[in-house]
């Protein structure tokens, strides 16, 4: 059963779920998110789907369990969502209409397991590639419901906080001001904006904001979401293009918690990390990043802004190509 | 990629509107307890268990 445990010297949680040790390691002879009709025995008994959530099998976050099945009403959680029904496909080669589907069935999952009470934040993540640790290879992404706001983004959120309590504005809206301007910009479709931060930790790093200042995905509006769709789609298919093959990244969403309370410090926005500083070596984290918490970057932001910069302009001119 | 052996089909399934409009939520209940949920656009026939 996961167990959370605090570390005074770090000042953080530590999640423990050792069910997990023993999951599903990259399966070859079945697909475990492929839908396998009523009765099936993979995670989504159904004939076919759009878009499907369910709660982890091996989740590092509750519910707490007994008799083998988890205690309702729940609490905090750990949700799978599958994509498609498609098992080759990657996020980038979605059609539109399903990557708004994906949008809206997020704001859903935000608003649902952020209204819970035991939720003070709802981590929305995918993981891509072997080299990322997945080990599922169908297109799928996570959501923690966490008890507590993790540490990167209570970091971040209290920046903000100070920037905006000394009479600043938002901090995100200055940086998207800024960087749009920059030569780091990746590309900024009016109310979208993509660019390599100034002082990124992963070669390739991107953060993609909505222009507007809005707190959560929940309050995207139906354009902003079509838009956003967009984004996600250029950028995916950006990386692709650059590197000459399907990218692994962690894409993650950063957003206001939901512990009931304002925070209009928070601007939604997504964080992309590929692994890759060029396409046939890793950026590893070893001795700096691990043991003292400073990043070490090979590149320089303006450096690989340019190169996908030109990527996602070629993505607007010509078609998809499947890798 | 395929699926593998046979288990005990979801036991029940019920429709619910999703916060967000144009959404159709399915929620069905897997059977060692867990929910699934099941995502359409409203125009979209949902899936049935």
């Amino acid at each position: 059963m996961p167990e959370l445990r605090f570390d005074v010297m770090r000042n953080e949680w530590v999640a423990y779920a050792t069910e997990r040790n023993d999951r599903t390691f990259l399966p070859t002879d079945h697909c475990p998110l492929c839908p396998s009709g009523p009765g099936g025995h993979s995670e989504v008994p159904l004939d076919d789907f759009e878009v499907v959530v369910f709660e982890n099998r091996f989740p590092a976050f509750g519910p707490d369990r007994v008799h083998d099945r988890p205690v309702r009403p729940s609490s905090t959680g750990c949700e799978v969502v599958v994509y498609t029904p498609e098992h080759e496909l990657t996020l980038a080669q979605l059609p539109p209409e399903r990557v708004k589907l994906l949008i809206d069935v997020w704001a859903d999952r935000y608003a649902d397991l952020g209204s819970r009470p035991e939720v003070g934040y709802v981590y929305i993540f995918e993981n891509k590639g072997e080299e990322v640790g997945v080990t599922l290879h169908h297109p799928h992404g996570q959501i923690y419901a966490m008890p507590f706001v993790p540490p990167f983004i209570a970091a971040e959120l209290q920046t903000a906080h100070e920037r905006l309590v000394s009479g600043g504005g938002c901090l995100h809206c200055e940086q998207i001001a800024r960087e749009s301007r920059s030569p780091r910009l990746v590309f900024d479709d009016g109310s979208m904006v993509a660019f390599v931060p100034d002082a990124a930790r992963w070669p390739f790093e991107v953060h993609l904001y909505p222009r507007r200042h809005v707190a959560s995905i929940a309050e995207l509006d139906g354009d902003e979401r079509a838009e956003l769709a967009a984004a996600l789609l250029r950028l995916t298919r950006a990386y692709d293009r650059h590197f000459g093959f399907s990218t692994p990244y962690v894409m993650a969403m950063h957003q206001a918690p939901t512990d009931g309370k304002a925070w209009p410090e928070a601007h939604l926005h997504f964080e992309f990390y590929p692994p890759h500083r060029r396409p046939d070596r890793l950026k590893y984290l070893a001795g700096v990043e691990l043991g003292a918490g400073t990043f070490v970057n090979d590149t320089r932001p303006e450096d690989t802004a340019s190169q996908l910069r030109q990527a996602a302009e070629a993505v607007l001119s010509k078609p998809l190509v499947r890798l | 990629m395929s699926a593998a052996k046979k288990q005990e089909p979801p036991r029940r399934a019920r429709h619910e509107p999703a916060s967000v409009d144009g959404l159709t939520r399915v929620e069905l209940e897997l059977p060692d307890g867990r929910y699934l949920l099941s995502y359409a656009r409203a125009k979209v026939k949902a899936p049935h268990a």
